[in-house]
């Protein structure tokens, strides 16, 4: 077990770096310089030379990644051009956001799925066991801006139930908790449904396959036959049994919703990473977008080293077989 | 010999679907005869004018005719294969010829003969008549004042010269005959300066009668004026030609990465498989985005951009395949028997390895395009004023409040082509998984 975790951590850490180095090849490789998309040409040129002296980004590219690696090591990410402030405050700031996103988004994922799934799986061939198994499919690929489209015009411009944008109302900061966190969930309805909504239908569908796969083995059909009743039955044979692949793919989900948080944040103007790291891209801003790159692949590998390890918990058989 | 028993389909008599297809296919040809008529004599003309060495053939080789081009000969193609479907139904009993010798292929046939294909051929013929699909020019806006964002099925009127009255009013200049053919060669082009405004009881035209067309904009007009469903064909176009060519290379790129680890083993193997787990664990969005915003973004950039991003999955599959093809007695035996490893690949893998990568690309083929389309939409994929799914959503979200029509329609067909696509890449997979 523990070899078995040195070499995993090894794996991720070899990825780590080889993430980070594609990222910074592609950052300082392409054409066209922050410095001069930062200040205005109007300026004298020596201000851009000492810009780009305290930057470092007058050294040879070998030399700066060099030290970037160093003080990345050491936790030092670097000042962001564009906010003036160590990355690593800039990314802390609006981790929270998203990771309250994500969570949602995920949780909602699990509770509606497997409920959906649970229900098609028990009565086969009804209205919503059609649905689940038919559009599921469709419902899957629908891309997360066109969701995001129909639930605002519907919801926040024809009725008007939730609001559109940003995460707080304008005016709230001084009102009572309770009346805060109440506008705080009803801005976070709309983008963690938009998020939720093609994973919902992924993990019915899954859920829903192995359910009526794992009703049809002998040991459920022995529990039964020793008159167990069949919510225990339910509990104790099949849902375990059903449910680990369905944590394997939530593992690898997180990639999907980092990357569907990307175009959510951007169109729900969440402040959350997904929008920083767009912004940080188009502006050019060097040390935030490694930090951001960064963030994001320890997020991913820990997401699949989490669902590996949930994996063997609930099915001993994985960890026998390693 | 192989027979080729007709099921008696329940819904249909039998031909019902040849028949349609051509009733369909010549209802259009007599819409638009004007136009395919223009596009075959650009299509003969221009070719002919540059080999006479003429001084100002450049002129006339515009990037504009190609599409007239591509449509022309993908008219030509429909015509031949619905004419010969509907002689095959009608006049020779349904028997189709038997297939002989050696033309049995295993990735052709996994494709053909499979009810998902049709919706998806479908996409590709109106991503390649395009031209020949649309009720407006997609760029061309009508007078603003008039015609930003008409709702759906409002009327507009054509008030631009039609090709047949110009050329007219051309010939009477003194031209040589050479210089009539050169005219005729971008006559296709007219179609092109049509104008049109919204159509009103009152409305006086300037052209005379015959000059003025009344016509529905089916899916409305857009902030610009332009007409939504000209725009959702072309869109449809780019965004599934776009997707097939990154498909095309992200699958070449993978199976060649996969052939060459499954095959070569050892280190070989280990650093290619690493190198594709790599790929994976990049957020592929953050990796894209930052190509493409600061490489510039032409689309065979973001064509390029969306194969290196998605080549992954091809490789870990073909590789899986290769693997388990090698313990296969055959290629042991093929082995045994003192082949080149070189064909034992050419004779004895990549036959049985074709149905899976079809299967996988076709797959991957829904997955690029909806990258395109998120790409797009953020601003970083194709282009205003080319229009594409995912950049007609995004524009819509500025008028999210008032013109409904702009982008939900453009979302039914970006579902509708994933969609389809996926069916038929299940479908495939099934086929591919069932065939030892």
């Amino acid at each position: 077990m523990l070899g078995l975790i040195i070499k995993r951590t090894t794996t991720a850490l070899v990825l780590l770096f080889g993430l980070v180095t594609i990222m910074f090849l592609i950052l300082h490789l392409s054409p066209g310089d922050p410095v001069s998309a930062m200040i205005s040409p109007t300026l004298p040129s020596a201000v851009a030379e000492r810009l780009r002296l305290e930057f470092g980004l007058d050294q040879t590219l070998p030399v700066q990644y060099g030290r970037w690696l160093k003080n990345a090591l050491a936790g030092d990410f670097g000042v962001s051009f564009g906010h003036q402030r160590p990355v690593g405050e800039v990314i802390a700031d609006v981790l929270p956001n998203t990771v309250i996103l994500a969570t949602t988004a995920i949780l909602l994922e699990i509770i509606l799925g497997i409920t959906f799934g649970m229900f098609a799986a028990r009565h086969q061939d009804s209205l919503l066991d059609r649905i689940v198994t038919n559009a599921g499919l469709a419902i899957y690929t629908l891309p997360a801006f066109w969701i995001g489209f129909l639930l605002l015009a519907v919801f926040s411009y024809q009725l008007g139930i939730f609001p559109s944008s940003q995460m707080h109302s304008i005016g709230m900061e001084s009102a009572p908790p309770l009346s805060r966190f109440l506008d705080f969930a009803r801005h976070l309805v709309l983008p963690a449904v938009t998020i939720a909504i093609p994973g919902t239908a992924a993990v019915a569908r899954f859920f829903r396959t192995h359910l009526t796969s794992v009703q049809q083995e002998e040991y459920v059909t022995f529990a039964r036959s020793l008159g167990i009743s069949n919510k225990k039955v339910f509990l104790f044979y099949e849902l375990p049994n059903a449910i680990s692949p369905v944590i394997t793919v939530l593992g690898l989900e997180i990639g999907t919703l980092l990357a569907g948080a990307v175009v959510t944040e951007t169109m729900f103007a969440w402040p959350g990473m997904g929008r920083l790291v767009v912004v940080a891209i188009f502006s050019r801003d060097y040390p935030l977008v490694m930090g951001c790159t960064l963030v994001s692949g320890v997020i991913i590998i820990l997401g699949n080293l989490l669902a590996d390890g949930l994996h063997s918990i609930v099915d001993p058989r994985v960890r026998l077989a390693r | 010999m192989r027979e080729i028993v007709r099921q008696p389909n329940s819904m249909f008599v039998r031909g019902t679907g040849a028949v349609l297809s051509l009733f369909l296919f010549s209802l259009l040809s007599y819409w638009k005869w004007r136009i395919i008529l223009a596009s075959f004599e650009s299509l003969v003309l221009t070719p002919s004018t540059i080999f006479d060495g003429h001084a100002n053939s450049s002129r006339f080789l515009r990037t504009e005719l190609v599409e007239y081009w591509i449509a022309g000969l993908a008219w030509i193609t429909i015509f031949i294969v619905l004419t010969r479907n509907f002689i095959r139904v009608f006049f020779r009993n349904g028997r189709a010829k038997t297939p002989t010798g050696s033309n049995f292929h295993p990735g052709t046939s996994a494709v053909a003969g499979n009810k998902g294909l049709y919706p998806v051929l479908a996409i590709l013929l109106v991503a390649l008549l395009a031209p020949y699909l649309v009720p407006f020019d997609p760029a061309a806006q009508g007078d603003l004042r008039m015609t930003r964002l008409l709702k759906p099925l409002d009327k507009g009127v054509m008030t631009g010269l039609l090709p047949s009255t110009q050329e007219s009013s051309r010939s009477d200049s003194a031209m040589g005959s050479l210089e009539r053919m050169l005219d005729q060669a971008d006559n296709v082009l007219l179609w092109r300066q049509e104008r049109f405004t919204r159509w009103t009881e009152s409305a006086t035209m300037e052209g005379g009668e015959d000059l003025v067309q009344v016509k529905p904009f089916l899916l409305g007009t857009d902030d610009l004026g332009r007409d939504n469903f000209s725009r959702l064909i072309y869109g449809v176009r780019i965004s599934f030609l776009c997707g097939v060519t990154a498909m095309l290379c992200a699958v070449f790129v993978g199976s060649v990465i996969g052939f060459a680890a499954g095959i070569a083993g050892g280190w070989i193997d280990t650093v290619l498989m690493r190198m594709t787990d790599l790929f994976l664990s990049i957020p592929s969005i953050f990796l894209v985005i930052a190509l493409v915003a600061f490489f510039g973004n032409s689309i065979l950039l973001l064509i390029l951009v969306l194969a290196v991003t998605g080549w992954m999955s091809v490789a870990r599959i073909v590789r899986a395949e290769v693997l388990r093809l090698r313990e296969r007695e055959f290629v042991l035996a093929a082995r045994l028997l003192g082949r080149s490893s070189f064909r034992i690949v050419r004779d004895h893998m990549i036959p049985n390895v074709l149905p899976i990568i079809a299967a996988a690309s076709v797959m991957q083929l829904g997955n690029v395009i909806l990258a395109e389309a998120a790409l797009s939409f953020l601003g970083v994929g194709i282009q205003p004023p080319t229009p594409s799914l995912g950049n007609m959503i995004g524009e819509s979200f500025n008028y999210i409040d008032r013109a409904w029509w702009m982008g939900v329609f453009p979302g039914i067909a970006l579902s509708g082509i994933v969609v389809s696509v996926n069916l038929f890449a299940e479908q495939l997979q099934q086929k591919a998984h069932a065939t030892p």
